[in-house]
């Protein structure tokens, strides 16, 4: 059990290097808008010779990038809606039992399904070396969809570590000194 | 199990109701339920559901969600607000709010609702609003003698105004789904979000007047003691974030700027106003204005003024913690709308949306009757599930329905569509705040202090629910409430 809360433990450190990574293209994100906005209304030519086409694209980019690399840490992270109206009062064994059988079934098949089929995906337009479909557009499209991918794959990662620590606090079984709880933010 | 295939679709819908109320993270049980009944489908007939449909699953992630620039604007919504607030801006303009209206009746609900309203884009999802607003505006409230129920009904109805008031989040999401402009989305939200806000004011007021005991004035020397110290504090509390919010507001109206590029110039303004007020302003040796009794510092407690330097450092962590807090609710979104992608293709692939067509046809129920029964499915729906969840599941399924009616000589044709996301605007605001569901109330009791019951809060938010009640049937009879403005302006 202490190899997989381990690994568990190794798993949470990827995804949230990963995931402060993605809320940094937040900032970048903010600074692409601000850019294209300012050089479009007063006419001054953009940055390494890019149009606004470009600009655009890439906003997108950045925030893909954004929300692919967070979806998996805010599982772990306890952020992701869940409807506790009546789960509230489900005695904790109940609830780690429902986060076991949702990681197991739910998220990690879910997001194997989507990994399979965006990885599929990723690698057509790869192979393609496909472009925007706007002419003035930018090359490379398989990054953008290889983020897709990367997402479906952290996802099906957050599941793993999740259950780990979900079958490991019905056991009751401590790591580093301390109980585990799925259940809590931040362990 | 062939004569299982046309019950498929309500089965799903039933399916999913019933394990939302496991308490398990919805995005994930929306993906799961769609991809189980694409396998239970494929089981009992490949002809009914083939796996390689499966395949089409990347393509709408990318079409309608990666490659959409309209729903790059949502993040940096989410951080602008969320800047606003972190950086103490929120605050100081409560503070500022209070100073300004102290002779007003009933001055320090007002400036609540007021703050509500301008800081609309902070209070995109409901939770977070209702508690930023609570822990901000509650303890001073009761502090100064405001009976419990006025004072937690204003905070609910204000902090839930956002979903209406541009730049709305959900208006931008609304308006993506059903392949609308956002700009006019927002242009239409603007009546009817101020005629709200107008009614809640005009309700505050006179219930000042007529139970002053209920909304007890502040002291007579409260605030700055000379005219400078006045200037000083308006320049420095309640223009900066009144001028962003006007910018972003005016860019998107006067036709200057996407929503996008005002969510990236607003959420840039955010950040100089957080530095301005984070290490600028302590560099320069301003002082705070911390009156007695204002608002409580602990919800975000910046020691500054130790050096430009150290006020620096402390700035960058504030961002960091921004970006972060931004990419997990905005993370938090968009898992939803991955989720449903894969649920609402399901529903469509095992012909629910045909079934839902055809039973509506059967209902028989005319324009009205459908726009009732849509209504009252949302409002139902509100009492369960915030905005997000409602809008990414109800709409796919109805929005074929919904542009097709005909109203007549009530509603042009064209109009219908904007007509319909104001009313499912109005309508959800109302319902999270009905009691005994409400679910801005839940979030309300559990960061109010103990000695606050529920039962004050549901007496307190009563008057207001009739309030949303009395915009909904105005909105309803006369739409050009929400109609007139985006066509004057627009076109």
């Amino acid at each position: 059990m202490q190899g997989f809360l381990a690994f568990s433990h190794g798993i949470d450190r990827i995804l949230g290097f990963l995931g402060k990574l993605g809320a940094w293209c937040g900032l970048f994100l903010v600074c692409v808008v601000c850019v294209d906005v300012v050089t479009r209304y007063f006419g001054v030519p953009k940055p390494f010779g890019w149009n606004s086409t470009q600009f655009q694209e890439f906003e997108y980019w950045m925030h893909t990038f954004l929300f692919s690399l967070m979806i998996g840490w805010a599982y772990t992270r306890q952020t992701h809606v869940r409807i506790d109206l009546i789960s509230d009062y489900f005695p904790r064994k109940v609830k780690l039992i429902i986060e076991i059988i949702g990681c197991a079934f739910f998220l990690f098949g879910f997001a194997a399904l989507g990994a399979w089929y965006t990885g599929k995906y990723a690698w057509t337009s790869f192979i393609a070396d496909e472009t925007s479909k706007s002419v003035l557009g930018l090359p490379n499209v398989w990054i953008l969809k290889s983020v897709l991918f990367l997402m479906f794959v952290l996802m099906c990662f957050a599941a793993v570590s999740q259950f780990i620590k979900s079958v490991a606090a019905l056991k009751g079984t401590m790591f580093r000194g301390a109980l585990v709880d799925p259940l809590k933010e931040n362990n | 199990m062939e004569w299982l295939a046309p019950y498929l679709p309500s089965l799903m819908f039933a399916t999913l109701a019933f394990l939302l109320f496991s308490g398990y993270p919805v995005a994930f049980i929306l993906g799961g339920v769609g991809m189980g009944f694409g396998l239970l489908a494929y089981a009992i007939d490949p002809w009914l559901f083939d796996l390689p449909q499966f395949g089409v699953l990347p393509s709408r992630i990318f079409g309608s969600v990666a490659e959409s620039l309209i729903l790059t604007a949502v993040p940096m919504f989410i951080f602008m607000g969320t800047m606003l607030e972190r950086s103490g801006v929120a605050r100081d303009l409560l503070n500022c709010l209070q100073v300004l209206l102290r002779r007003v009746p009933g001055g320090l609900a007002l400036s609540v609702t007021i703050m509500g309203t301008i800081l609309a884009a902070t209070t995109g999802i409901i939770g977070a609003s209702v508690v930023m607003m609570s822990l901000l505006a509650l303890p001073i409230m009761l502090q100064r003698g405001y009976a419990p129920t006025l004072a937690t009904g204003t905070i609910a109805a204000s902090g839930t105004l956002g979903i209406l008031i541009p730049p709305s989040i959900m208006l931008v999401i609304m308006a993506d789904l059903l392949s609308r402009s956002v700009g006019t989305l927002f242009v239409a939200a603007i009546v009817p979000g101020f005629m709200l806000a107008g009614l809640y004011v005009l309700y505050i007021i006179v219930i000042a007047i007529l139970k002053p005991q209920n909304a007890p004035k502040l002291p007579e020397g409260f605030g700055p003691k000379s005219n400078g110290q006045y200037v000083l504090m308006i320049a420095r509390s309640f223009l900066p974030p009144v001028f962003l919010i006007a910018c972003v507001l005016g860019s998107i109206l006067g036709g200057l700027a996407t929503p996008t590029e005002a969510a990236g110039v607003g959420a840039f303004g955010a950040i100089i106003l957080g530095v301005i007020n984070l290490v600028v302003l302590p560099a320069l040796g301003v002082p705070d204005f911390h009156f007695d009794g204002d608002a409580q510092t602990t919800l975000d407690d910046h020691a500054t003024g130790r050096g430009f330097v150290r006020d620096l450092k402390h700035f960058g962590g504030v961002l960091q913690d921004v970006l972060v807090n931004t990419g997990l609710t905005n993370a938090m979104v968009f898992g939803l709308f991955i989720g449903a992608t894969l649920f609402s293709y399901m529903f469509r692939a095992l012909g629910g949306e045909a079934q839902v067509e055809a039973f509506i046809e059967h209902l028989g129920f005319g324009p009205w009757g459908l726009l009732a029964m849509i209504m009252g499915i949302v409002f139902l729906l509100g009492f369960f599930l915030d905005w997000i969840e409602i809008t990414l599941i109800v709409l796919p399924v109805f929005a074929p329905v919904i542009g097709a009616l005909d109203f007549g000589d009530h509603v042009m044709q064209s109009e219908v569509i904007y007509w319909f996301a104001i009313l499912m605007a109005v309508n959800l605001q109302t319902s999270f705040l009905t009691p005994p569901f409400g679910f801005a109330l839940f979030y309300l009791k559990a960061v109010a202090p103990p000695e606050i019951k529920i039962q004050q809060i549901y007496l307190g938010i009563i008057p207001f629910v009739g309030l949303q009640l009395i915009a909904l049937t105005l909105v309803v009879l006369f739409p050009d409430l929400a109609l007139w403005l985006p066509r004057t302006l627009l076109d």
